[in-house]
């Protein structure tokens, strides 16, 4: 217990570090969340059109500009030819809509009447010409059918009017699914940098040579301290993965009750393990306190730069992409990003995401290896 | 009156070198024997090894009759070390620093209070237990330093140069304080290059160089060795005169 005690007085100590890192991870979680929620009830553009209908007493070019001034913003402008080309030319409107005189009359004989229109040629312009078009296919549709233009219109606008339920083809919840692989992409840093500063800071008081010394010459056994330390260091890095899963859960919510939720903690757990290992290794080789600020900065950033923590990895360079192999980082957001895009749990599909979780376990059992070898070169040494 | 600690034929080599030459002594029970010796002259490497921190090459120790190894966690219980350098921990308190410790020795929550607190009082820190190391001068700092070392309350106790870079107060207090653990009926092997400190507190005191010793006896002892020498012909020689006088006037590392 008194380790124990111990070794939670140094990591209270140094509590501030993680509380940083924890308020940046939560900050740009909950940005993200802001900037991915995807809200479905959308709202039509509203192009900027002009307006001029020569043929003022047919019912139906009289329906065509209230259905066009329903949906459009109608500007004001003198009916003059260099205005109207400056307005276009300035984007004061997209598109410019000319009814000419007996329109109605022509489309309801099935002359095909032209209306006269200029466009800006953007998707304003694009959107406008795309109300215009459903307007008239739908009249086009009703005059073989109705009888007379009253009755053309009337149907022409109930149609227009109708709305419909819709609802999304596929199950994912897309944009619930971004924040995840965007907080658990951005977990790479704060975990990588909260398990080897932390670790290593605790082992570097335990391991500090004169402390070491005393340690040595007291009536507890070394082997019995640096089992207890493994022990409560794994148990931290455990906790401090917990608590982000539990973040994860406040902060996204939903989605990570879902399979792809669960793949995510899952594979969150494999790489908070590879970094345990990892941070264990370091606290064998770093001896310095300088030393270890700058190291962790460097893996952190650098893993997760280069890896796509910050940045996608489809957005980085093919040779960056091929540098962030070598780290287990990539595996993990790669991971991540296959975890996004699973539609369905069968073998076929989970097959490459174990695939990276298998990478990332070799890279802890390379850090488990090497910290075995270095440890028992200083105890030889030692000796 | 029995021995606390034997060493026999004790020798250690570095790299050819030999830092212990065949090295013999005792420390008897409830003594304090002082180790004297200029720098590199192989105190500390007898200590290590008699702590068994260092490997030696051949002799025999023995703590409380018993051979002394790395292994040897019983013996071990009933050492307190106080090393040279301050050893404790910044993130810990002086309170949670003694308590940690001391805890690697007693298990028993109740019974390492007791003497969490009877080490605070012996060394005087009562109104400083929730200061940080960082916040302690020199002097206090040394003080934290032997009750990390003797908290337990160990029947044998190495003290390393305990009162160097201290004030003369803070000096005194320490130097009080190790007779007090004499009283509770410790066994003090001490080291220092302050000769009035060995003269003032130890009842025999080795002089080592190169290895080997080269004198031993009580205060009185020592100092008949040079008595006859034209040192101080007024008051007599002091510890220091005997010190130079068997170890040389050249200057070591």
């Amino acid at each position: 217990m008194t380790i124990y005690k111990a070794f939670l007085r140094v990591l209270s100590r140094n509590a501030w570090i993680l509380i940083m890192y924890s308020a940046i991870l939560i900050f740009f979680s909950i940005f993200s969340v802001q900037a991915n929620d995807v809200n479905l009830n959308f709202e039509a553009t509203r192009p900027d059109l002009y307006l001029t209908n020569n043929d003022e007493g047919s019912e139906l070019s009289h329906s065509l500009v209230k259905y066009l001034t329903a949906h459009n913003n109608i500007i004001e402008l003198p009916d003059e030819n260099d205005a109207l080309n400056d307005a276009l030319f300035y984007r004061r409107v997209n598109y410019i809509i000319t009814i000419p005189d007996g329109f109605g009359a022509d489309f309801l004989a099935g002359r095909e009447p032209t209306l006269i229109v200029q466009s800006t040629g953007d998707y304003n312009a694009a959107f406008a010409e795309m109300m215009l078009q459903r307007y008239l296919n739908t009249a086009q549709s009703y005059r073989l059918i109705d009888k007379s233009e009253t009755e053309l219109v009337r149907d022409v606008e109930r149609t227009l009017a109708m709305e419909v339920p819709t609802e999304l083809a596929t199950k994912r919840d897309v944009s619930g699914l971004e924040q995840a692989a965007f907080y658990y992409n951005f977990l790479n840093y704060p975990l990588i940098v909260g398990c080897i500063f932390m670790i290593c800071t605790v082992m570097l008081s335990f391991r500090e040579g004169k402390v070491a010394r005393r340690i040595a010459v007291s009536g507890t056994r070394p082997e019995q301290v640096n089992r207890v330390l493994l022990l409560a260091n794994s148990l931290f890095a455990f906790l401090l993965w917990l608590v982000y899963v539990g973040i994860s859960f406040l902060v996204i919510g939903r989605v990570m009750w879902s399979m792809q939720g669960l793949w995510f903690i899952l594979n969150s757990f494999v790489f908070a393990f590879c970094v345990t290992t990892l941070a264990l290794l370091l606290a064998n080789i770093v001896h310095n306190r300088n030393a270890l600020n700058g190291l962790t900065n460097v893996i952190g950033l650098g893993s997760s730069f280069l890896c796509g923590a910050f940045v996608p990895l489809v957005w980085l360079p093919e040779t960056v992409r091929l540098i962030a192999h070598v780290f287990p980082s990539y595996w993990y957001i790669d991971a991540n990003e296959k975890i996004k895009a699973l539609e369905t749990c069968t073998w076929d599909h989970v097959v490459p995401i174990l695939f990276n979780m298998a990478i990332v376990l070799a890279f802890a059992l390379v850090f488990v290896l090497v910290t075995n070898l270095l440890s028992r070169h200083a105890r030889r040494r030692a000796a | 009156m029995k021995n606390t600690i034997s060493v026999k034929h004790l020798t250690k080599i570095y790299q050819k070198i030999k830092a212990v030459d065949n090295l013999s002594f005792d420390v008897r029970e409830g003594e304090i024997l002082g180790l004297l010796g200029p720098n590199g002259s192989g105190k500390s490497t007898t200590i290590n090894c008699i702590l068994s921190l260092l490997k030696y090459d051949k002799g025999e120790i023995k703590i409380f009759d018993q051979p002394m190894s790395p292994d040897a966690y019983e013996i071990k219980r009933q050492i307190g070390v106080v090393f040279q350098d301050v050893a404790v921990f910044e993130e810990l308190n002086v309170y949670d620093n003694i308590d940690f410790f001391c805890g690697l020795y007693i298990k028993d929550k109740a019974e390492r209070a007791k003497c969490v607190e009877d080490a605070i009082k012996l060394v005087g820190l009562q109104d400083f237990r929730k200061f940080y190391p960082k916040q302690l001068s020199g002097g206090l700092l040394r003080r934290l330093n032997i009750a990390c070392g003797i908290a337990h309350k160990p029947k044998l106790i190495f003290l390393d140069e305990p009162t160097v870079a201290v004030d003369p107060q803070s000096r005194n207090h320490i130097l009080e304080n190790i007779e007090t653990l004499r009283k509770r009926g410790a066994t003090v092997v001490y080291t220092t290059h302050y000769m009035e400190e060995a003269e003032q507190l130890c009842d025999r005191i080795i002089i080592i160089d190169k290895g080997k010793i080269i004198a031993s006896g009580t205060p009185t002892e020592l100092k008949k060795l040079v008595k006859n020498k034209p040192i101080k012909e007024v008051s007599g020689p002091t510890l220091n005169d005997v010190f130079l006088e068997l170890t040389g006037k050249d200057l070591r590392d």
